[in-house]
């Protein structure tokens, strides 16, 4: 899809999953689209009626001067023909149902023009799997409206139709709005319909706030009442309003004007913008359905203990005794013996409790990852927790939680949005299954000081439901926990600065350099790890797979040279550099010395320059490039999502040429400290045997500021921006 | 700008080559290909039978591929084997729309030396549109044959090997004893094609057959063009539609020509529409005015329409664009056009005005058609008219800083104004800036922040009557000076440009091509403040690379030390070999213009 509503409806269209009411049969889809449009532009819907827009949003791009988003959902019980048969039959597994999205937008620029001149969208797809189908209808509408008051309705006849397939049997459209320029208020829809059997329709999401200001915004379903229906507010106080039909359908509608813009940075949509997520579940799929939704009826707001319980469940699915054990063996050389050697070594007392969960961790990660194994988060929880329990027996806590980028559990509104972790009895260790490579002993980051639920063992779960209501947050990390600590050593070659940098990594900073990792190094570094333990194992990789592993790796380690330019390009963004080589010194998945580090060495271009018989060296430029805000990102009303409290440190040892000191003006000017509640930026210089010696520190405290903070953040940053423009005198 | 596209582009091209991975490319091969090309003559005069067979090895571990042929209305496809076949819409994504589909499967290669074949048979079904055979791939290619078979009856067509490289390409062309001609290529150790930043473009650069003689000369392809250009003109109540568009005081024919071009630039919408025969016949005025978009010829047509009902002489031209490195008179084939222009004559000249392009004045020549040549259509004929080349001094940005110390404060004024290319470059950059942000971004283009931080609100823009686009403001702080306590040191370089940036050497293949020839030009002026002298003046520097010169002059006079700092791009061509020496002219010409402006306090 090449441009389709990019700021609001893109959710819409990529969801494409709602259900229409009015699903076309055969091949009448141009029929089915001019009913769709006649109908959606008859709604009477005051808000489209509106021609102005509020003064205080004449700056923006485009102004959403009304936002109608409906979803409705019916069961079918239409008698259908059995294929190649007379005999009929009813089908009480299918939903039929629709999602309208329609905008009243005035375009204001340039950009705005763009987003909504040309729409390119599957008219119609359908999709099949084993025992399901899914038959999808798009249609989309453009009315515009011109600062006249003239309203040119964009006739079916300018829509292109595109068929694809060998027997040209998919149909795509494509348009070109007509006679569209800046100024002019476009009021187009999104239509989707959907034929759903023996599945559930995806959910939907009521996205409350959008990248440009709505000045009226209306929210409407209608759902089958003998369906289950449940919804989850996230970040609003806005309810729905509603009653119930003579049909038993459940008629909800919700109502919001004047909601501004959202920041284009440091913003969460999941932590802050307002949402409702909505599920509609095909009950009748009862295979497939979670126990959570196999009622009848509307369940707002629903009690996360049911979902939770639904995760319970899943996850018993998967348990039973020796899974680990086997999982091990079937992928591992001498997986079974490293088994036996971690319950061996904790009773003699050679591992410690950490240690042993540690190995554990490791070994099983170490057995997905030299395999190419798929991972599924709750199955390698459920591995780990059999592993453990058989060597270390029920020390041991289960926990649930949600990642960052989903609800928090005590809102918890999906099964697919929890995941299980294990956790030692003291505390020290919170495993949940490896998103990215890092030490057993830091947390994912993706869920440092998520709240979760917490029990000893499933039995303890199950005889005490209550404690269900008990939430506990997980450590959030500190910034030194997250650390990326930069040492540079550099030293002037004419008019450039040649650098060796040692980068190091720790806790929430080790996502940022996973693409330097190669398999190739990671699972040798496990191999190392778990050979100190005296676990000698080796990936079950035989023959042709073998070989491909080697291939592969050789390859890798090929481009793993590129991605160290990148790094390069990216960590020096605002100048100009030549790369020279980099190595990985530690991946840093072994808790004793969980540092993620590598070297790289390069030159900044043009950084010296000649002033007198003096020189200018633009000392700021060595460091990380810095985020120069606009002056517009300055002023701000909703909180920031900074990420995981986190800290950079710079060193910077700058031998000078000989027969140069630094000029003390210079040396004095280097220094800055700004310090504030929510972190602090400072530099400190001192000159001694020729070389220049800097130390500079970024930090920020919190995951996230309030909007009355922010002015703390933009002064760190400004502080860090001005320091990176900074130049020293080197005097002869 | 892109027309109906009239070749049979890489005859196997890779899904996604362009974002695959390094390592891919390192590891899968053509181990094998061949590919024929059956002239045969049919009702309409002559159609084309291609085969092509391809083979892929995995030379170190396994790896997925996906063979993909080209196809369309013209190009018909009647064979596919190899996979399970997927057929899709394949616009560019610089075409709204066209006929352009790809047929294509995934081969799976399990294991190193594990090999995957795939097989395509198509028809070209007008003989026009056999223009050009590419011969590289996306994969390195260990061995490739192409042959063409040309009857006696055709013995007018005639391949031309382009940019073939030496030793890689053997030709063998001869007459069997049955008359056809065979004209055999056998390609060995081709690298796979590559994607650089700023590479020439594929016909400028990748080895390709030109087939030529289809159209046996310019007038022969005239005919074929003109056929499609019989569209009805009309523009119902045309009087008033010039009235508005005109308005009042437009009493020269000059003015006339400029509010109209203006007019269709900035009121149509370019969107590329090449169905079938819209990919050579233009949509009509009427519709074009009434949608408010169109595609290049669409465009064209409306403005020469709407200039000839205005009472100027105006007519449509076929032109191919600088990615086409040859002229339409060297090579009269469908591949030496992919655009239309309107032109105007103007006295012993012509006005070639591009209306898909923003920002150009009627004097301006849109670099991306300098140089060429133009199919200019008249009622009863046609007439090829050579496009002035561009030269330097027509796309300029010019950049004026003027500082005052007073105070231990530096502040000055900064003006930067840009014409022709250059104009078009930075106009059409801020326009895809949401509004709200526009001046905070606009005073970021005119002077890095790390120099100087402009206050938004302080930019002024402006057109002048020359169509110059000019930007100013004032500053009162910055990082362009260092105080000693005994001296002051000036940075008189506050801005460099996108176009001097270093290139990349690192396994760099291809050429580098800057975007349009040009003058950036800095100058910056300083009066010695109060109380100071100046200290020693730096040396002048003059360095030359590949046709562009790049120099650094300082002056000092009436107390002012001024540094002129210009770069003048009068070829946009450097070739691969001079790159290193082009790097090093950069360094050494940003060093020379990197030199501080020493103040000495009197004592």
């Amino acid at each position: 899809m090449k441009r389709l509503l990019r700021p609001i409806a893109a959710g819409i269209v990529a969801v494409s999953v709602s259900l229409g009411l009015c699903a076309a049969k055969g091949d009448d889809y141009r029929e089915f689209a001019a009913r769709v449009r006649n109908d959606v532009y008859s709604m009477e819907l005051p808000a489209f009626e509106v021609r102005e827009v509020p003064d205080k949003y004449k700056d923006e791009s485009m102004v959403y001067i009304a936002a109608y988003h409906e979803y409705k959902v019916r069961r079918n019980t239409e008698r259908s023909r059995l294929p190649g048969t007379l005999m009929s039959y009813s089908d009480d597994k299918r939903v039929q149902g629709g999602e309208l999205l329609r905008l009243l937008v005035k375009l204001n620029d340039k950009a705005a023009l763009e987003t909504f001149s040309e729409f390119d969208f599957s008219a119609k797809v359908t999709q099949k799997a084993t025992f399901s189908r899914r038959d999808i209808q798009q249609v989309i509408g453009v009315r515009v409206i011109k600062p006249d008051g003239t309203v040119n309705d964009v006739d079916m006849e300018e829509f292109v139709d595109v068929w694809e397939g060998k027997k040209k049997d998919q149909r795509r459209q494509k348009l070109a709005v007509p006679g569209l320029e800046v100024g002019d208020i476009v009021d187009l829809f999104v239509y989707v319909s959907q034929d759903v059997n023996n599945s559930h329709p995806k959910p939907v999401t009521f996205e409350l706030r959008q990248s440009a200001p709505v000045v009226d915004m209306a929210i409407h379903a209608e759902v089958d009442g003998m369906l289950c229906t449940q919804y989850r507010s996230l970040n609003t106080d806005s309810v729905f309003t509603g009653y119930r039909d003579f049909d038993g359908n459940f008629i909800l509608d919700m109502h919001l004007a004047d909601i501004p813009a959202k920041p284009r940075m440091a913003y969460s949509d999941i932590d802050q913008s307002p949402m409702i997520k909505f599920y509609v579940y095909n009950r009748s799929v009862e295979g497939f359905t979670p126990l959570s939704a196999r009622v009848v009826g509307l369940v707002p707001e629903p009690a996360p203990v049911a979902v939770k319980d639904d995760i319970w469940s899943m996850r018993s699915w998967f348990k039973y005794k020796g899974c680990a054990t086997e999982f091990l063996r079937d992928k591992l050389k001498n997986g079974g013996k490293a088994v036996s050697r971690l319950k061996s070594a904790y009773k003699a007392g050679e591992m410690s409790l950490q240690e042993v969960g540690d190995c554990a961790y490791n070994l099983l990660a170490y057995a997905y990852n030299s395999t190419d194994t798929p991972l599924f988060p709750l199955f390698f929880d459920v591995q780990l927790e059999d592993l453990l329990t058989g060597v270390v027996g029920d020390s041991l806590i289960t926990v649930m939680s949600t990642p960052d980028d989903c609800e928090p559990l005590d809102r918890l509104s999906s099964i697919y949005d929890g995941e299980t972790g294990t956790v030692l009895l003291d505390r020290s260790r919170y495993y949940f299954a490896p998103r990215a490579i890092l030490s057993p002993s830091e947390i994912q980051p993706a869920f440092m000081g998520r709240k979760t639920q917490q029990f000893f063992m499933d039995k303890y779960r199950l005889a005490n439901p209550g404690v269900d209501t008990i939430y506990l947050n997980l450590p959030d990390s500190k910034p030194s926990r997250n650390r990326q600590l930069d040492m540079i050593s550099a030293s002037i070659d004419g008019a450039d600065v040649e650098v060796s940098r040692r980068s190091t990594f720790t806790g929430a900073c080790k996502l940022y350099p996973q693409s330097l990792l190669t398999d190739e190094t990671v699972n040798a570094a496990y191999e190392s790890y778990l050979h100190d333990y005296g676990l000698e194992v080796a990936g079950k990789l035989r023959g042709k797979k073998a070989a491909d592993r080697k291939g592969r790796y050789a390859s890798d380690s090929i481009s793993q040279i590129d991605r160290f330019k990148d790094e390069v390009e990216d960590y020096n963004s605002h100048v100009s550099t030549e790369f020279i080589g980099g190595n990985l010194e530690s991946v840093g998945l072994d808790p004793r010395s969980p540092k993620l580090s590598y070297e790289v060495q390069y030159k900044i271009h043009d950084l010296v320059k000649q002033a007198g018989k003096n020189i200018l060296l633009s000392i700021g430029q060595l460091m990380p490039g810095q985020s120069d805000l606009l002056e517009s990102d300055k002023n701000r009303d909703d909180d920031a999502v900074l990420g995981a409290p986190h800290e950079n440190l710079v060193r910077i040892e700058l031998k000078l040429p000989d027969g140069y000191h630094v000029s003390d003006r210079s040396l004095e000017a280097i220094g800055q400290m700004v310090v504030n509640g929510v972190g602090a930026f400072s530099a400190a210089a001192s000159f001694a045997d020729g070389v220049l010696t800097i130390d500079a520190m970024e930090r920020f405290n919190r995951r996230r500021v309030g909007a009355g903070d922010w002015a703390d953040v933009v002064e760190v940053l400004d502080a860090a921006a001005a320091w990176q423009r900074q130049t020293i005198l080197l005097e002869k | 700008m892109a027309r109906r596209t009239n070749l049979i582009i890489n005859t196997v091209l890779l899904l996604g080559a362009l974002t695959m991975h390094a390592t891919e490319r390192d590891n899968v091969v053509i181990k094998s290909a061949i590919e024929e090309y059956r002239l045969v003559p049919s009702q309409d005069g002559l159609t084309v039978k291609t085969l092509t067979k391809i083979q892929y090895e995995a030379t170190k571990h396994s790896a997925v591929v996906v063979p993909m042929i080209y196809y369309n209305d013209v190009i018909s496809l009647d064979k596919v084997s190899g996979g399970k076949a997927q057929y899709r819409d394949a616009n560019s994504p610089s075409v709204f729309h066209d006929d352009s589909r790809i047929c294509y499967f995934k081969a799976d290669l399990k294991a190193k030396g594990a090999k995957a074949s795939a097989e395509f048979r198509r028809t070209i079904k007008d003989g026009a549109y056999f223009s050009r055979i590419f011969l590289e791939e996306s994969y390195p290619i260990v061995e490739k044959f192409v042959k063409i078979e040309i009857p006696a009856e055709f013995s007018h067509i005639e391949p031309l090997a382009v940019n073939f490289p030496e030793d890689k390409i053997i030709i063998n062309d001869f007459v069997r004893p049955d008359g056809v001609r065979e004209v055999n290529y056998a390609i060995s150790g081709l690298p796979a094609m590559c994607s650089e930043s700023r590479q020439p473009s594929v016909m400028a650069s990748s080895p390709y057959i030109l087939i030529r003689g289809y159209f046996q000369n310019v007038d022969s392809l005239y005919r074929y063009h003109r056929r499609m250009l019989d569209v009805d003109t009309v523009i119902p109540d045309v009087g008033s539609v010039l009235a508005q568009i005109i308005g009042d005081g437009a009493a020269t024919e000059r003015q006339r020509i400029a509010r109209l071009y203006d007019y269709v630039q900035h009121k149509v919408r370019y969107v590329a529409f090449e169905e079938g025969e819209a990919g050579y016949r233009p949509d009509t005025p009427a519709e074009v005015l009434r949608k408010q978009y169109g595609d290049c010829k669409g465009m064209a047509l409306l403005l020469a329409t709407l200039l000839n009902r205005s009472g100027v002489e105006a007519y449509i031209a076929s032109v191919g664009t600088n990615s086409i490195p040859f002229k339409i008179s060297e090579h009269p084939t469908l591949a030496a056009t992919n655009h239309m222009i309107c032109i105007v004559p103007d006295g012993d000249g012509y006005l070639f005005l591009d209306p898909t392009a923003e920002y150009v004045s009627p004097d301006h020549v849109n670099s991306s058609i300098a140089g060429k040549d133009a199919m200019m259509f008249l009622p009863d004929g046609y007439r090829l008219v050579d496009i002035p080349a561009a030269e330097a001094w027509m796309s300029v940005d010019d950049m004026r800083v003027d500082y005052t110390l007073s105070d231990g404060e530096l502040s000055g004024k900064i003006k930067r104004s840009y014409t022709g290319d250059m104009r078009i470059f930075v106009q059409m950059a801020l326009d895809g800036v949401p509004m709200g942000k526009r001046d905070e971004l606009m005073a970021r283009v005119m002077v890095p922040a790390d120099k100087v931080k402009l206050q938004p609100g302080n930019v002024c823009e402006q057109t002048t009557e020359n169509d110059v686009y000019e930007m100013s403001a004032e500053f009162d702080s910055g990082n362009l000076m260092v105080d000693t306590g005994d001296a002051v040191y000036v940075d008189m370089n506050v801005s460099g440009h996108s176009f001097a940036d270093r290139v990349d050497l690192t396994d760099r293949r291809s050429d580098y091509q800057l975007p349009f020839v040009s003058v950036v030009r800095l100058t910056a002026a300083m009066a010695v403040p109060e109380g100071y002298t100046v200290g020693e003046i730096p040396e002048d520097v003059e360095e030359r690379c590949a046709g562009s010169v790049f120099s650094c002059r300082y002056t000092f006079d009436n107390d002012v030390v001024t540094m002129v700092k210009t770069m003048e791009i009068n070829d946009r061509l450097v070739p691969v070999a001079e790159l290193p020496q082009w790097n090093k002219t950069i360094a050494r010409w940003n060093e020379a213009s990197n030199r501080q402006i020493e103040f000495l306090k009197n004592k």
